[in-house]
Parts: structure tokens; C-alpha cells; sequence
């Protein structure tokens, strides 16, 4: 019993995670309408930029946080700006091979620069740490990662919800056309989009490199367990995401423990389901 | 007989009410409008019958059968045709392939649905552009590309949604006189949403009036100009008969 | 019959390209006779293995615009039955590729009936999530290998029962076999009541509906044949290579590949697929030859690639083929 404490404990800090990983996959495709495949790639990045600094600089990864962020921006923005801009005005089918090639050049790209060899930062603030509270077991290295992932949620949504900056995103994601007559730019809230969507899935690659290990191929695996989260928790919803992403962990975790070959096949065949079966997840799609 | 009974249609979105108990029949060879302001829920009672709402309420009843809820493939292999009012084609069908898809919904063989679309095409004066995409054609011609792939299907009702919208004068003259021969030609039964009230006025046989969402007169085209209720729908109190302006 | 006479109808192709489907047939034909270099001759099989997937792909990808990025573990379906029964039961090439062709198929069905639900992104993601599902299921299960994968056993060679060769001649005229009579399908299937149908539903489905188009139904129709396409594709790299595990005819860059062809050379259209692995096949090839031995350039081929994907979908997503016919009605 105690061990499934544990295991939904730890379900419940990986999801916490998860939650931030598909929190800028929601944002973007709220606000614009487009997936973005290589959201994985940029999560990827994230972890080697920590990664670096750790290696180079002496950082922990805590610390190499906001570089994490700051490449996750620059990502996001430079994605719209030198390629998405010029897909929307091309088919569903163009975006969609776009944002996939998109995903292809970072992974292969950090593969040529960088080696197909698995790295980790095995020393840290919080690296391998653990307590015990009330008998059960809380990895610091997901604990501290978890937390930060909430400030994460709710700074965005005080963003998105009590500024006017914020409200104009929101304006966008409802109707683009209409925010554009009232004056607000939809081109630069597009790109906002980005930027907070790269800037937060960054963020969770720093966080991540505190208990995962690096490669340039865990981007794949990762934009999936997003796909399945932002589907369960409902395209463009925030607070989906937020939920989502606690209940897909709890369940990666849980059958970790009875079949951990099939950790990621059931989120895979979860996203599937959920998609067929309840397209509009728990919290329905903005739109 | 009757071609077409709709029996006390009701469908909501939501909290609105867009057709409630709606309720008329068009016989065969009948040429029906369909008016009302806008919002009425005119092209709403075209989707229930054709299949791509379902109703709430009611009965959908074609040539004695109960097609209620069916989806639209389902009623248009049945012999329910209709247009659409923007002509849509993010393809790349020449005008002639068009009309060989609707062709292809009753025959199987290529070269009959090839046989069919021709004869089509000819008879809708579309020969010179058969082989041009939807895209490149002038608004009337595409309305008739659109009549003319839902001739294909060989159906026994055709819907028309707004076919004149867009046109100029003389260009609605000409689909009259286009939809009065196509009517002839295929033995049709015609039933037409419209606000172009030459056309449908000039068409019909039977007017039907809907205004938000209910039937509010029923007749000839002259009864229902005629009629208080559709004045004061259209034009407000003032202008129904004894009103001051 | 009518569609026998449909299949080698190349009449409504511009004059040009009907030359250029000539010389293009006499080439291939003789290109073994005048090509000795096993390399050259190994880059000509997998050009029209990989012709072959990307018409299949085109038929629900291209005239269907229904983005499937799935398509490997339909290959990897097919792939394993052929090994498996060669290898427990001794069964000849020619049941054991009709029977993983079937499965293959079956499975489409099966996947496909709920798949259809969905439509653009969300299909797409789906597809993807099914096949990295198989993956998974295949890579954990013993009885196929799981990750080390299957060999076949060696028969005395020539061999047309278990299409075994030492000569690679045999085995470029029976893929050139199957690229022919995979093109003259497509050929027909373009001018069937099912092609205009799914063109129709490309363009608009509401319309499609509105015309007797059963859509749903057109759609795991097309994903079937498409199915079906790269199962025989798949048979053949079995029997080819000799050796299968899931990451060589199962996994997403198969998948990806698989579709790119067709919309690199231009999907919903013939030649499109032709086009692309003409492209894409010796490329790979000689990048890879040339990449491989320096081991710093690991994953630049797929950069380029990356790159190509990203230029098509942004300047021209009809493909090259598209870029053509621009061209021409610019001229026009």
C-alpha cells in the first residue's frame, strides 16, 4: 500500500511537469490554431542548454534555469517568425508538414552538433536527494521541479487572465479577426504565443535535467505525452493542462510499476482514445 | 404526391430556438420558395432535411419515407439534392470532374458517369470552361457548376440555397429561365430558399414565410405579399396595413 | 474490362509526359544491362520500393488530403508475417505476402473505422500515436524478436519460391514488377469513382456528403488500399534484406519518409511519388555513403531533409509537381 503511495506521489510530481511541458503546446495552438510538433525538440533543447551550463559554467541546473528559458524563447520566436508566419497562409497540410519539419531540423541538428550519446548531470542542488514525510517518499530532484511548475501555472494565468497584454491574447485565441479591428496586433500576439510556449516548455527541460537524461531523441516521446495531455485536458485550455498532466503522470507512473516497458504506450494509446472517444477532453477547446 | 412532408420541425442550438414545429409539404413538380429575414431559420430547416443537423423535433418525411436524422450521402442517394450558398472548392476538380463526383453517386462506371456529366455540362451551357477549376470562373458560372453537380446526383427534389445571390439582374432572369428548363428537362421538384424576391416570387408556386424560426404564412406568391403578418416581419409594424408611416 | 483499359490509359497526360513515362519505362527496363555497380543497382530497388509506399500514401495523403503519418507499421505488419511464417512454417513468399497483406489491410480497418472520427492535426498526431503503440507492442514481444528483430534462413539461391537471389538482377525486375503494376493501379484508381470521391472530400467535405459520398467510409477505403500498397512494400524489404527488427520497417522516420515522398514530389498527383523517391532515395544514398564514413556528420542527411520538408510546406505544398504545373499555367 505504501508503495503505491509512493508511485502516486511520484505520478503526481511527473505529472506536475507534464503539465508544464503541454502548458505552451495549449497556448499555441489557443491562440493560433496550429500544432506545434517540434514543441519536444524545444523542451529538448532546453535540457542541453541546462545541461551545458552545468558542464561549462559550473551551473546548477536550478540556476541554468533562466538560459533554459531565454533559448526556449528565442526558439519560439524564431520558429514564427522565419517559418510558421509563412505557413498559415498555406493549407492545414502545409502547417502541419511545417511545424513537423520544424521538429525534424532541431532534433537532427542538436544530433550532428552535438553526438547521439546520452549525458546527465548527475550532481546538484537537488539531484538524487529525497525525504520522507508521513512514511512516504518524495524525490526532491520532482518535488522542487513540481513547485516550480505551479508558480509556472500561475504566473501564466495571471498573465494571461489580469493583464491587458494577457487579455489581448485571450482576444486573439477567441477570434483573431475581431482583436485585429479592435486594434490588437495579431501577428505580435502570435508571437507571443511562441515565445510563451517556448519560453515555458524551456523552462521544463531545465527542470527536467534534474532526474531525466539528455539525448537529442527525447523529443519525440515527450511532444506526445503533450499531445495526450493537451488532448485529455482540452486544446487551448489552460487549466486542462494543469489537471491533465497530473492525471496522465499518475497513470505513466502506476503502470510503470506493473509493466514499465509500457509506460509510454498506454499514454500513446490514452491520447488516441481520449481523441476519439471525448474529443473536447475535460475542459473542452477554446474554440 | 407528396414529394416532401416536413411534420412540426423543431431544432435548438443551445438556448436558440432555430425552427420550431415547423410544419408543410411539397407536392411533385412543385416549385416551393422558402423566404423569411434573415435569422429565420431558413438554410437551418434545409440542413435538418438534408441531413446535417438532426432534428430535435419532428418528422422528415421523402416520397413516404421516414428520413429523419439521416446524414447527407444518406439523403442524397435517396434523391434529396441541394446547393450551397458559397462555392466552395479548395480542390483542384476541373468544372466537368465536378459534376462527374455527383454523377458518381448513382453510377459505378466511369464512362457513364463521363456520359452523364457531359450531357450535363452541355445542357448547362458549361462546355467552353469544363476543363477551368471553380476558382478561376465568374460568380454565375459557378452557381451553375454547383446546379449542375447536384443535377448528377439524378435526384427528385433540389434544394436550392440562395442560387441567386450575387447575381445581377440579368443574370437572375437567366437562372429562372435556366431552373424553369432544368425543372422541365428533369422532372423536378424545386424547393428554394431565397431573398431575392424576383426569383422566388417569380418561381414559385407555393411560398412558405418563416420569421424567427416559425411559420408564419403559407401561399401564393401574391397571398403572401399580401399577407400582414410576412409585411410585418420583413418591414416592421409601421408598414403592415393600417400601420402610419 | 473497363478498368483494365482505365489502367493503361495514359491519354489525358500532356504528350511530354507521356515521352517521358516511355523513356522512363525503357530505362528501367534495361538499367541493369548497361548499370553493373551494386550500389547504383541497390539505390534503383529502394527508388521503386520507395515509389511504391509513396503512391500508396498518395491515395488517402494526396487525393484524399488526409495527412496519415502511420504508415510504417502497416510495412512492419506485413513484414513480420512474411518472416515469421517463413521461418516457423517454411512458407513461400507468394502466401505468406498475400497473408500479410490481408492482415496489414485488416488492421487498417480496424484502426481506421474510429481513426476517421478525427480530422486534420488531430488525425495526424493519431496516426502517429497508433504506430509508435505497435511499435512498442512489437519490440516487447519475444515470439518476433522483440528489439533484436528476426532473420531469415538462407535457401539455395536462385530462389522464386522464397525469393531468394544472390543477384540483385532478380530482385530489382520483381520490384520493378510491383512499381508497375502499383502505377498502373494508381493509374485507374485516379479515374475511379473512389479517386474523384476522395478528391471531392479534399476539397470540401460538406459538399462531398451533399453529392452521395459516403466520407467516413471513403476515407478507410483510400487508407486501406494505401495499406495495402505498403504491405507488399513491406514483403519485399523482407525478403530483400534478410532481416527485420522494428527499427528498420516499423518506426516514425519510415513513416515520415513514406509521406514525404508524395509530398515532396507533389501528392494528388501520378507522377508526384515517382518524383520525390527519384529525390529523395539517391540522396539518401550517396549522402548517407558519404556521411556515414565520417562519423562527425552523423544526421546531417536528416538535417537536409528537414530542411527540404520545411521549404516545400512553406513556398510550395503542392510539391515539385506543383512547382511544374505553375509553371505551366503562368505559360498558359
Amino acid at each position: 500500500m505504501e508503495f503505491l503511495l509512493d508511485a502516486i506521489t511520484s505520478g503526481i510530481l511527473m505529472g506536475l511537469i507534464f503539465s508544464l511541458i503541454a502548458l505552451g503546446l495549449t497556448i499555441i495552438f489557443g491562440v493560433m490554431d496550429i500544432v506545434n510538433f517540434a514543441h519536444g525538440e524545444f523542451l529538448m533543447v532546453g535540457m542541453y542548454v541546462a545541461y551545458w551550463c552545468n558542464v561549462l559554467l559550473g551551473m546548477d541546473p536550478l540556476v541554468a534555469m533562466p538560459a533554459s528559458v531565454a533559448s526556449g524563447v528565442i526558439l519560439g520566436l524564431a520558429s514564427h517568425y522565419l517559418l510558421v508566419r509563412h505557413l498559415l497562409r498555406g493549407p492545414m497540410v502545409a502547417q502541419l508538414f511545417g511545424t513537423f519539419g520544424l521538429m525534424l531540423f532541431i532534433r537532427y541538428m542538436v544530433l550532428f552538433l552535438w553526438g547521439p550519446n546520452f549525458r546527465t548531470v548527475s550532481h546538484g542542488l537537488i539531484i538524487g536527494k529525497s525525504t520522507v514525510i508521513g512514511g512516504v517518499v518524495f524525490d526532491l530532484a520532482k518535488v522542487v521541479p513540481s513547485l516550480i511548475s505551479i508558480l509556472a501555472f500561475l504566473g501564466v494565468s495571471y498573465f494571461i487572465n489580469n493583464t491587458r497584454v494577457g487579455k489581448a491574447l485571450q482576444a486573439t485565441a477567441l477570434d483573431a479577426e475581431a482583436a485585429g479591428y479592435m486594434g490588437i496586433h495579431t501577428d505580435r500576439m502570435n508571437a507571443l504565443a511562441w515565445a510563451i510556449g517556448g519560453g515555458t516548455v524551456g523552462l521544463a527541460g531545465a527542470l527536467l535535467v534534474n532526474f531525466w537524461y539528455i539525448t537529442p531523441e527525447i523529443g519525440l516521446l515527450f511532444v506526445m505525452i503533450a499531445f495526450a495531455t493537451v488532448a485529455l485536458g482540452g486544446f487551448g485550455s489552460i487549466k486542462g493542462a494543469f489537471y491533465a498532466g497530473v492525471i496522465i503522470g499518475v497513470l505513466e507512473t502506476l503502470v510503470g510499476v506493473k509493466a514499465p516497458n509500457f509506460k509510454f504506450t498506454v499514454v500513446y494509446a490514452a491520447y488516441f482514445l481520449i481523441v476519439v472517444f471525448r474529443p473536447q477532453g475535460l475542459f473542452g477547446w477554446k474554440r | 404526391m407528396k414529394v416532401l412532408e416536413v411534420i412540426e420541425l423543431d431544432k435548438r442550438f443551445g438556448g436558440v430556438v432555430a425552427n420550431s414545429k415547423v410544419t408543410f409539404s411539397v407536392d411533385e413538380g412543385e416549385i416551393v420558395g422558402l423566404i423569411g429575414p434573415n435569422g429565420a431559420g431558413k438554410t437551418t430547416l434545409f440542413n435538418c432535411i438534408a441531413g446535417y443537423h438532426k432534428p430535435d423535433g419532428g418528422k422528415v418525411i421523402f416520397m413516404g419515407k421516414d428520413i429523419t436524422g439521416w446524414p447527407p450521402h444518406k439523403t442524397n442517394r435517396e434523391g434529396i439534392a441541394r446547393t450551397f450558398q458559397v462555392i466552395e472548392s479548395g480542390g483542384d476538380l476541373s468544372v466537368k470532374e465536378e459534376v462527374m463526383v455527383g454523377a458518381f453517386c448513382k453510377i459505378a462506371q466511369r464512362q457513364e458517369a463521363s456520359t452523364l456529366a457531359e450531357e450535363i455540362v452541355d445542357f448547362m451551357g458549361l462546355r467552353e470552361v469544363k476543363e477551368m477549376r471553380l476558382t478561376e470562373l465568374p460568380v454565375a458560372m459557378q452557381k451553375r457548376v454547383g446546379l449542375a453537380r447536384a443535377l448528377a446526383t439524378q435526384p427528385k427534389l433540389l434544394m436550392l440555397d440562395e442560387v441567386a445571390a450575387g447575381l445581377t439582374p440579368s443574370e437572375i432572369e437567366e437562372m429562372k429561365g435556366l431552373l424553369r428548363r432544368i425543372k422541365e428537362q428533369w422532372k423536378l421538384t424545386l424547393l428554394i430558399i431565397e431573398h431575392v424576391m424576383e426569383l422566388v416570387m417569380g418561381l414559385s408556386d407555393r411560398v412558405i414565410v418563416l420569421d424567427s424560426g416559425v411559420k408564419i404564412a403559407e401561399g401564393t406568391p401574391e397571398e403572401v405579399a399580401n399577407n400582414e403578418e410576412v409585411i410585418k416581419a420583413y418591414l416592421g409594424e409601421k408598414y403592415a396595413k393600417g400601420g402610419k408611416y | 474490362m473497363e478498368a483494365i483499359k482505365d489502367a493503361f490509359d495514359f491519354s489525358d497526360f500532356p504528350r511530354s509526359e507521356r515521352i517521358g513515362l516511355l523513356l522512363f519505362s525503357i530505362f528501367s527496363l534495361t538499367f541493369p544491362w548497361f548499370v553493373s555497380s551494386s550500389f547504383a543497382r541497390a539505390v534503383m530497388i529502394q527508388f521503386f520500393l520507395f515509389s511504391l509506399y509513396g503512391m500508396g500514401w498518395n491515395t488517402i495523403g494526396g487525393y484524399g488530403g488526409q495527412v496519415a503519418l502511420g504508415k510504417a507499421q502497416y510495412v512492419g505488419i506485413s513484414a513480420y508475417t512474411v518472416a515469421m511464417m517463413m521461418i516457423l512454417w517454411d512458407v513461400p513468399f507468394w502466401v505468406s505476402m498475400p497473408i500479410g497483406v490481408i492482415l496489414a489491410v485488416l488492421w487498417s480497418f480496424m484502426i481506421g473505422y474510429p481513426l476517421f472520427r478525427l480530422k486534420g492535426h488531430y488525425f495526424a498526431i493519431a496516426t502517429i500515436a497508433v504506430s509508435l503503440v505497435l511499435q512498442d507492442l512489437f519490440r516487447n514481444w519475444e515470439f518476433v524478436g522483440g528489439v533484436r528483430g528476426v532473420s531469415l534462413p538462407f535457401k539455395k539461391t536462385p530462389n522464386f519460391l522464397y525469393m531468394q537471389f544472390r543477384s540483385d538482377v532478380y530482385y530489382y525486375y520483381f520490384i520493378l514488377l510491383f512499381f508497375a503494376a502499383g502505377l498502373l493501379y494508381m493509374n485507374w484508381f485516379r479515374k475511379s469513382r473512389l479517386g474523384y470521391q476522395l478528391r471531392a472530400i479534399k476539397a470540401n467535405e460538406d459538399v462531398a456528403a451533399s453529392l452521395g459520398i459516403n466520407v467516413r467510409w471513403a476515407k478507410i477505403k483510400a487508407y486501406a488500399i494505401a495499406s495495402a500498397f505498403v504491405a507488399v512494400g513491406g514483403a519485399f524489404h523482407t525478403v530483400y534484406h534478410m532481416y527485420i527488427d522494428t527499427s528498420s520497417v516499423m518506426h516514425l522516420e519510415l513513416s515520415i519518409l513514406i509521406a514525404l515522398m508524395a509530398m515532396l514530389g507533389g501528392a494528388a498527383s501520378l507522377w508526384g511519388p515517382i518524383i520525390g523517391a527519384a529525390i529523395l532515395v539517391p540522396l539518401d544514398r550517396y549522402l548517407g555513403s558519404w556521411i556515414g564514413g565520417v562519423k562527425s556528420l552523423l544526421g546531417l542527411d536528416l538535417v537536409i531533409y528537414s530542411i527540404i520538408i520545411m521549404l516545400i510546406a512553406a513556398v510550395e505544398p503542392r510539391g515539385i509537381w506543383g512547382l511544374v504545373e505553375r509553371a505551366r499555367a503562368k505559360r498558359r
